[in-house]
């Protein structure tokens, strides 16, 4: 019977603390590491000077994203836009990421005649397989998968680099 | 035992009380990224790593055995006393598990686990005099292999084949001092099982964005009888698990488990097998199902912690034995 209370007393504990981490921050940091990479390993046939990524996602996951203008690290300065609204992502950006519960607007967004734009979905979207790239969930870790048929329909060419790390579909086109 | 587990608690809640801190990973390589752990929730037997990852894992768990029975009936201690001259009437067991991985390749894990056992058994005699048998130390240990034969192009389904070769590192010699003096104790007492064994499973593990569905079973068999010319019996286990991530750092898991056990083979010349039931092989093995509730939480640095609470809903064993009453298990893993 004790060692049912202390069960209960630290499920009890391990839900209170739950609040502390609302969201999970290094899953975010792992999506924003991912996109610099993606952005690193693609080539744009016809792409102006400035770098620039939309993001598609809720204020407080947006946040994430924006540290990416601010790394140490990068060589190239790049610019996040926050977008709400499929207007604002036909004239923005050089990639967009679609973050969760956006399945609607990424779907509208591929039934524009866009092109010369990398389109990243979050791996909880249902309908991710419009995106040229998806993040992944494969056990614990976060991957990505490249569908190379949406690749080529929009002209962008992603590095070998980017593609030897990638699960690749419809790779028969 | 309870200060010990109180203590381990508070240690784990004032962890997982630490706040992650902000890091700016656009150093890090496309491979380096797809390395980091960002999810909870594996399936503790049967999962497998990344190429070169290594794993580490201590394992605590705490059951208790407190009313006897006789195949899915409770049975009072003076029945036993009837046909016994001592009955046991509590049993905790407290095991310590070491358990190590690493991956040679995405579809090959190896595995090592040992464990330390510390079990103690409260009986009382015909006389009603009462007394505790106790014993401690190396278990029996396992050197695994998990092999992924078979992944979907996404990932999202995969079989793995589960091969284990138990090694009795663990004492089959083990006495304690009775109402008759200093004298061998029990198959239940004994800290290994005195044989090698081979343990075959395999697992199919079904990945959504949410949960995890895995459906596993597993077969034990010894290989040889032990010295002391007895082999225990073989064993199957049918696992369904279910597990849901209810944050992207903590998951909710619940299991479903059916076990059966054979009886033990050969006995024990050491033993006095119409003095005690555990003294007795026709009082060994039987099935049992039972279900698991746990919460895992992954922590920085690729730490995650585990709890679960397992109870027995059915029952039916052989002989006269000591039922299952609870259990408590408590974990810790690092993934390098």
């Amino acid at each position: 019977m004790r060692i049912k209370i202390f069960f209960l007393l630290f499920i009890n504990s391990l839900l209170f603390s739950s609040t502390l981490y609302a969201n999970n921050e290094q899953a975010y940091q792992v999506k924003a590491a991912y996109l610099y990479q993606f952005f690193k390993y693609t080539n744009w046939s016809n792409k102006n000077e400035a770098n620039t990524i939309g993001v598609f996602a809720e204020k407080d996951i947006q946040k994430y994203f924006t540290l990416i203008e601010e790394s140490y690290f990068l060589k190239n300065k790049i610019t996040i836009y926050s977008i709400n609204n499929i207007e604002d992502a036909l004239k923005c950006c050089d990639m967009i990421y679609f973050g969760p519960n956006t399945e609607l607007k990424l779907q509208q967004l591929t039934q524009t005649k866009l092109s010369g734009v990398v389109i990243v979905a979050d791996d909880s979207l249902t309908n991710g397989h419009l995106a040229m790239i998806q993040l992944h969930k494969k056990g614990t870790k976060l991957k990505f998968i490249v569908n190379s048929y949406n690749t080529l329909s929009q002209n962008i060419e992603l590095s070998s680099r980017l593609l030897r790390v990638a699960i690749k579909i419809n790779t028969d086109v | 035992m309870n200060k010990h587990l109180s203590l381990f608690l508070c240690l784990l809640f004032l962890l997982i009380s630490n706040p992650i801190k902000a890091q700016d990973l656009t150093s890090l390589s496309l491979e380096e990224l797809g390395e980091i752990d960002v999810f909870p929730g594996t399936v503790l037997d049967t999962h497998i790593h990344q190429k070169n990852d290594m794993m580490f894992a201590l394992y605590q768990s705490y059951s208790e055995m407190d009313s006897l029975g006789r195949e899915t009936k409770n049975i009072s201690i003076n029945d036993t006393l009837s046909q016994y001259m001592v009955s046991p009437t509590h049993m905790s067991m407290r095991m310590t598990m070491f358990h190590a991985m690493y991956a040679y390749s995405d579809n090959l894990t190896f595995a090592f686990m040992t464990h330390f056992m510390d079990m103690s058994m409260k009986h009382v005699t015909r006389m009603k005099q009462e007394f505790t048998t106790q014993s401690q130390g190396i278990g029996d240990s396992a050197i695994t292999l998990n092999y992924l034969f078979n992944e979907s192009h996404n990932g999202k389904n995969h079989w793995i084949m589960h091969t284990s070769f138990i090694i009795p590192t663990g004492s089959i010699d083990e006495k304690g001092t009775t109402p008759l003096g200093y004298v061998q104790l029990p198959y239940a007492m004994q800290l290994g099982q005195g044989s090698y064994q081979l343990k075959l499973g395999m697992d199919y593990t079904l990945s959504q964005q949410n949960y995890i569905v895995s459906a596993n079973f597993f077969a034990q068999s010894p290989i040889n009888t032990n010295e002391a010319n007895y082999k225990v019996g073989d064993s199957f286990s049918a696992n369904l698990t279910y597990l849901y991530s209810l944050t992207n750092i903590m998951s909710l898991d619940a299991h479903i488990n059916y076990m059966w056990q054979n009886s033990i083979s050969g006995f024990d010349e050491r033993l006095n097998s119409n003095i005690v039931p555990t003294a007795n092989t026709n009082n060994y093995g039987g099935k049992n199902l039972n279900i698991n509730v746990g919460v895992s939480w992954l922590l920085p640095y690729r730490n995650k912690i585990s709890v679960s609470y397992v109870k027995p809903i059915w029952q039916n064993i052989r002989g006269i034995q000591l039922q299952k009453n609870e259990q408590i298990n408590l974990s810790w893993e690092i993934t390098l």
